[in-house]
């Protein structure tokens, strides 16, 4: 017996006898295809899908574009939501001394850039998954750990108050629309 | 260049709400506009990860406020509003440091104090160390109580105990620790210390309801019948009289709260009537220097025993022990 626990019975079955699949296109026109239960996770392309009236027989003739969010960022999307389609609805943290662990696969998943990850998670704002938001945030927010802030403006790209400033000189000081 | 302030304000608010606090009072730090979106911010408190340290050290003096958040430091100092922080295990010159010369160095602090609350809504946590020099000082940081578990006080005099405690819960207050504050200037060695009086204080519910207490470098009335209804007692008395010490064994072997009472002491008086009182001692002397004497004494109704360890080093020690720990040849009074 070497049936491999990766990929639950389950999932196999429902896939084969309920293969509904969705063509995306990606602002710089990649194509992906994507499950139905992957697809929910994010709640601007369920809506959108739903708005849309497709079903088994017309998804793949209509692929969706999403003129936001570019291919590189579009394939981690889609491979998380694969990843997460059968998860189960998270208990609720009652108790606020629990740490949450972020799984291993997920941590290499968004093992990216900076500039890359603060791309992923306007992608994932605009696309609504709560759960790779979740995510994303916190492998930022663990990125701040014992830092100190000069470290945090480099790390997020923060600007210094005097360069704020001048931004701010230069944009009073350029003509408005009127002028 | 992608950066956190280009964020929609709501993804901005979800990663505050993965920062840990102190990461948080970090990047208040870094500009103006982070500050005041962080300080504008909900912060809910029960985000997932919003992991709120143990215990809360305030130190507030003319000069500097010392914030330390579990094992991080914060230092808020008045000379060009200078903050520095550190980790639990370095010293403050290997820490970082940042200028804020056109703030208030009060103010930033207040201002961090207030994402603290932020943070932890219920204000509970195990432990709240404060030590406010100025009674007067007008750094109001107790909007509500907090429900610690134990409440250190760094005290110079009972008025600040009487203006301070009562800001914590005592329904929650499990350990009452009051210490002499550090003086700022060295006092030249004056050896009588200044009377501390607990009248006033014994009135509070959080000294009442409060099941351990430790008085640590306050000279307070050397009379133990103030803390006979806690149920542990650390206490330093400049001076013990034998008497107080004998009513104590009587008051320790009929307590149903005291399971054990130690006192600290410089001496004790006429302490050549306790062998005559308490009989002969069983002596322990380890290397000749420090010894200790140890009495064993019945304590009605219990299957345990009562023991009394005075030690060369100036502790008297009333503990309840089991039986089988008295030594052989130690006798069991009455």
């Amino acid at each position: 017996m070497s049936v491999e626990p990766e990929v639950p019975i389950v999932q196999v079955e429902e896939v084969r006898e309920n293969p509904v699949l969705y063509k995306i296109i990606s602002s710089d026109n990649h194509v992906f295809t994507i499950s139905e239960h992957a697809v929910k996770l994010s709640k601007t392309l369920w809506d959108l899908i739903t708005n849309l009236g497709l079903t088994a027989e017309n998804a793949l003739d209509n692929p969706i574009p999403v003129e936001n969010v570019n291919g590189k960022n579009m394939e981690t999307i889609v491979q998380f939501c694969e990843r997460h389609k059968y998860d189960e609805e998270e208990p609720e943290y009652t108790n606020y001394i629990r740490e949450f662990v972020l799984p291993e696969w997920d941590r290499q998943l968004l093992s990216i850039d900076n500039e890359e990850l603060f791309q992923l998670i306007l992608a994932t704002n605009y696309l609504d998954i709560q759960k790779l938001m979740d995510y994303c945030c916190r492998v930022i927010g663990d990125m701040a750990k014992d830092k100190t802030p000069e470290e945090l403006r480099i790390i997020y790209g923060i600007p210094t108050d005097a360069e704020d400033d001048a931004l701010e000189r230069s944009a009073s000081d350029s003509p408005g629309p009127s002028g | 260049m992608s950066s956190l302030i280009d964020f929609p304000s709501v993804v901005l608010d979800k990663v505050l709400n993965e920062l840990d606090l102190f990461s948080v009072l970090t990047l208040r730090k870094v500009s103006h506009g982070l500050r005041s979106f962080i300080d504008d911010s909900t912060l809910q408190r029960n985000s997932k990860n919003s992991i709120f340290p143990p215990k809360i050290r305030l130190e507030i003096n003319e000069e500097f406020i010392l914030l330390e958040l579990g094992s991080k430091t914060i230092q808020y100092e008045k000379h060009q509003c200078q903050v520095l922080w550190k980790k639990e295990s370095e010293d403050w010159s290997r820490g970082k440091s940042k200028m804020f010369e056109e703030e208030n160095f009060e103010e930033l602090f207040l201002k961090d104090f207030a994402i603290i609350l932020k943070r932890n809504n219920s204000r509970r946590l195990e432990c709240f160390e404060l030590g406010i020099q100025d009674i007067d000082s007008k750094i109001d940081i107790f909007s509500s109580e907090f429900k610690a578990k134990e409440v250190i006080l760094k005290v110079s005099e009972p008025d600040q105990v009487l203006k301070f405690l009562p800001f914590f819960d005592a329904g929650t207050l499990e350990k009452l620790v009051l210490m002499a504050a550090e003086r700022q200037e060295q006092e030249d060695e004056k050896d009588d210390k200044e009377k501390f009086n607990l009248r006033g204080i014994e009135e509070l519910p959080q000294w009442k309801q409060a099941k351990n207490i430790e008085v640590q470098g306050l000279n307070v009335a050397p009379k133990i019948e103030n803390f006979l209804h806690f149920s542990t007692v650390k206490v330093y008395f400049e001076s013990v009289a034998y008497q107080e010490v004998m009513l104590l064994k009587e008051k320790f072997a009929t307590s149903s709260t005291l399971t054990r009472f130690e006192i600290l002491f410089d001496y004790i008086t006429d302490d050549e009537q306790l062998n005559t009182v308490l009989g002969e001692s069983f002596k322990e002397l380890d290397d000749g220097l420090h010894g200790q004497e140890r009495w064993f004494f019945r304590i009605p109704n219990s299957q345990e025993i009562g023991e009394l360890v005075i030690t060369t080093m100036g502790s008297i020690v009333f503990s309840r022990v089991s039986r089988d720990s008295v030594p052989g040849g130690a006798v069991v009074r009455d």
